[in-house]
């Protein structure tokens, strides 16, 4: 009976310090480092300014490339690869990912043109 | 030398007239229209062949191979055997009224027309009736009339097997100028993509929009079924883009508004979403547009009729590199409106050789938007990495928001008129460039916060430890609300480096405007006309001047840009004096009308030449583009390279002729002839390896004037024409270049 009683105890423990770890893991996840953290220089102040100061959770931006090879395997989520650059309708944690990649060189905020109508 | 010379001329002289005189004195006057008869009895006095003024029935369109004028004639025939006769005397006809053949058309010298005058069976020669063009006037100015109906290389050209992509604001699918010419119930248009409905297929590549074939397109146009493809052009502004380029002109009698390039098919993207195109979609839009052109194996020209200044304007931003990379194939092009920003005082450059510098923008009276972040003033700044500024915004009642160099104004700093934010360089250069940039904008974060109403200031001050000597580029890259807000530099601002991007772009075909057509008439039935003195053939005040930030020759050239009938989109709504007669069309102008006829242009020539790189085909236009009193010399930043001349393009583009296979041992340059000449000449080479050749003119002190040809040919005989109507007379000389070998000749132009 006492040992029945030391092994559930024992279970209640486990689950225990698992929900403590599974907690602890989202506490982290939700205190990931800022966006510049992680990109350093390799993200434009305009598109840091847009993620941290509007309501979108989509930001479409161009990605200027070191190098394009299998980029599109490594990163299924853009819209485009081509040589020097790549485009992509993302969110921040899809940029977070680009920067960590050395084929990257810089992510910029997509531009704004328009028909020349006059 | 020089009496060598004189004598060699004076003889070459003597034999022309004298063989004038030998040949055209035995006209048959009785055969001959009288405005002929004046015209021989006048030569044959005066020794001379006087130019004919431009009404005049009699003018010279050619020479042949020994130097003689060319006049068109129509010869009527007492019988058929009248071909015969011409035939057998070694004279050329052009086409035979087939049916009766009564009468024959031809391109003579006098001296044939007076021996066919003599002919027996020649009843009467006429010099042809000129009849003005209907055509709508930029087509003519541009002269692609003349190549639709086989001047050059005795061919139509009009497109056939050459794709022209758009992207623009999506297109009327079901206008009649967008079909088969054989059957109306088929399209031209091969493939639309609308990149913002998400309701259907998704195109192979890309996950977001919509697209739709040419098979739906065509079930749609015959009826079965229907409410297939959604896409629609509610702005007009595609449409008539579209229709410059490609539209056959079919939707209104004698094709009036026809396009450059009326056999060509189309792929459409609708980009815009109703506030403009992000870069992003573009570099999707030429991704996807290109797949298309190689799948069906064959050449395209895109047209981009966008831009916008948010930017370094030098060439490197991400869309301007994915079009330089796009060109480095053969059978491509880019064509990029310049921009309309020519009388926009939006632009502010400078030199801080020590302290500060200060500039003035006003943002004058407007009424603010309902709501947050909608009335807005953004400015785009860039300067070079050693150099270290302190950037400053003073608002028109004084207060000073200051981002030091390498910083951000760390919050947004509030104002009573209006969020201010500056990001100086505080990423370090920018790696695309290695230039710094700095960003402003001024919004309404606050709804009783917008933009102040008034004179602001901007300061560039020298940091410390900065070298002096700095320069800076200021753009306001864009403002606005949805009502009447304007905003523009009132101190320090110059007309210069206005073209927009991506037409900063290297490798594409930048086009800026000019005036052809300042009044039309409306479906109304009333007279329109644009505001002000005419300008009439003069560059559309609106149209952009370059160069590029970094000084690159941009536009490179300008088209017809303002009042431009086009095809008219059913969905979009114009006011009723734009709409011309017919109801089909619509005026429009803007840089954007001038690049589809260019891409028209040069789908004319990709179906001459299919092997023709970008570079060639932007020397080709370049090199053949009109100058006269209001280009002034060119290249110039306000004209590019002059004004698109079509007809001139396309000779040049199919100037160079193979004439056998044979395969000399040695590279050889033939002398040209005529020489002297006036203004064709005609030069043959041979080349006895398959290289990259080039024929290049110099002029007498060894500036390149001219490139004739620059392209890899294989072994053979070649032959080319040098027309130089645009060169003064003088010694020029002619180098060929082939397989590491060169050889060169000199010529004489005498005008």
């Amino acid at each position: 009976m006492n040992f029945a009683l030391a092994e559930v105890e024992k279970n209640i423990k486990i689950v225990m310090v698992y929900k403590l770890f599974l907690i602890l893991f989202f506490i982290l996840q939700s205190c990931s480092p800022p966006i510049t953290k992680i990109c350093n220089t390799k993200i434009s102040p305009q598109l840091v300014d847009e993620i941290n100061t509007s309501n979108e959770t989509i930001f479409e931006i161009v990605i200027y490339l070191n190098d394009s090879t299998d980029l599109k395997n490594d990163f299924p989520f853009l819209d485009d690869v081509s040589s020097l650059v790549a485009t992509g309708r993302l969110n921040k944690k899809q940029i977070s990912l680009l920067c960590n990649s050395n084929k990257i060189k810089y992510i910029d905020l997509s531009k704004r043109r328009y028909p020349t109508l006059n | 030398m020089k009496t060598i010379f004189k004598v060699i001329l004076t003889v070459l002289i003597f034999n022309q007239v004298f063989s004038y005189q030998k040949d055209i004195s035995k006209y048959n006057k009785s055969k001959l229209d009288s405005r002929l008869v004046l015209f021989f009895d006048k030569t044959i006095s005066t020794s001379q062949e006087s130019s004919e003024p431009n009404h005049s029935r009699i003018k010279s369109i050619d020479k042949n191979e020994i130097g003689e004028k060319l006049y068109e004639v129509i010869v009527y025939l007492n019988s058929e055997e009248g071909i015969n006769d011409a035939l057998l005397n070694g004279i050329k006809i052009n086409s035979i009224n087939t049916i009766e053949k009564t009468f024959y058309t031809a391109r003579y010298s006098l001296s044939e027309i007076s021996l066919i005058s003599q002919l027996p069976t020649t009843k009467f020669i006429e010099p042809p009736r000129r009849y003005k063009s209907k055509l709508n006037a930029s087509i003519v100015e541009i002269k692609a009339n003349l190549v639709h109906s086989g001047q050059v290389n005795n061919t139509q050209y009009k497109g056939d097997g050459i794709l022209i992509g758009v992207l623009d604001t999506g297109i009327d699918w079901k206008h009649l100028d967008f079909r088969s010419d054989t059957d109306t119930t088929k399209s031209r248009i091969l493939f639309i993509w609308d990149q913002g409905i998400l309701t259907g297929t998704k195109p192979a590549g890309f996950n977001y929009g919509s697209e739709y074939t040419q098979a739906q397109i065509n079930d749609e146009l015959d009826g079965t079924p229907t409410n297939v493809v959604q896409q629609k052009d509610s702005d007009g502004h595609g449409t008539h883009v579209a229709s410059s380029a490609a539209g056959d002109g079919s939707s209104y009698a004698t094709t009036k508004y026809i396009g450059v390039a009326p056999k060509s098919d189309l792929i459409i993207v609708n980009g815009d979403n109703g506030s403009g195109f992000t870069s992003n979609k573009i570099i999707d839009a030429i991704t996807y547009i290109r797949t298309k052109a190689e799948a069906a194996g064959k050449p395209f020209v895109i047209n981009l009729s966008l831009g916008g200044h948010d930017g370094s304007h030098d060439g490197t931003h991400a869309e301007e590199l994915k079009i330089d990379s796009e060109l480095g194939k053969a059978g491509r092009a880019i064509v990029i409106a310049a921009g309309n920003e020519g009388e926009d005082l939006i632009h502010h450059d400078s030199l801080i050789a020590s302290g500060s510098v200060e500039t003035e923008f006003t943002v004058y009276q407007y009424t603010p938007e309902t709501g947050t972040n909608n009335d807005y003033v953004l400015f785009s700044i860039w300067y070079p990495k050693q150099f270290l500024l302190n950037i400053t915004v003073t608002t028109p009642k004084g207060t000073v928001v200051t981002a030091n160099h390498g910083l951000q104004t760390t919050n947004q700093t509030s104002t009573n008129e209006g969020y201010v934010k500056i990001s100086n360089a505080n990423g370090g250069p920018n790696p695309t460039n290695d230039t710094k940039e700095c960003w402003i904008e001024i919004i309404d974060s606050d709804a009783g916060k917008p933009p102040g109403v008034g004179v602001w200031k901007l300061t560039f001050t020298l940091a410390s430890g900065s070298p002096t000597g700095a320069t800076y580029d200021a753009w306001i890259s864009d403002f606005g609300n949805d009502e009447d807000m304007w905003v523009e530099f009132t101190k320090g601002s110059q007309r210069r480096k206005l073209v927009a991007m991506p037409g900063t772009s290297n490798k594409a075909i930048t086009v800026g405007a000019y005036v052809t057509k300042w009044s039309w008439s409306s479906s109304n039935g009333n007279n329109y006309n644009y505001n002000g003195t005419t300008r009439l053939n003069n560059y559309s005040l609106f149209s952009s001047p370059g160069p590029t930030r970094t000084a690159g020759q941009k536009p490179d050239i300008s088209a017809p840009g303002q009042g431009i009938a086009a095809s008219r989109a059913s969905d979009a709504s114009f006011e009723a004096p734009y709409i011309v007669t017919g109801g089909k069309h619509v005026i429009e102008q803007g840089t954007s009308m001038a690049a589809p006829q260019v891409a028209g242009a040069v789908a004319l020539m990709l179906q001459a030449k299919p092997a023709l790189t970008s570079d060639q085909i932007k020397a080709l236009l370049k090199t053949t583009a009109r100058t006269d009193s209001y280009t002034g010399s060119v290249w110039n930043s306000q004209w590019g390279a002059g004004k698109i001349d079509v007809l001139a393009a396309m000779n040049k583009t199919v100037g160079i002729k193979k004439l056998s296979d044979y395969l000399p041992n040695k590279i050889e340059l033939s002398q040209n002839f005529p020489n002297p000449f006036n203004p064709t000449t005609k030069i043959n080479f041979l080349i006895n390896s398959n290289s990259n050749t080039k024929l290049i003119i110099y002029d007498i002190l060894g500036r390149e004037v001219d490139i004739l040809v620059n392209e890899k040919l294989n072994s053979g005989s070649y032959s080319v024409d040098w027309n130089a109507s645009k060169f003064s007379s003088g010694v020029y000389y002619y180098k060929l270049q082939s397989n590491n070998k060169s050889e060169i000749r000199k010529m004489v132009l005498m005008k």
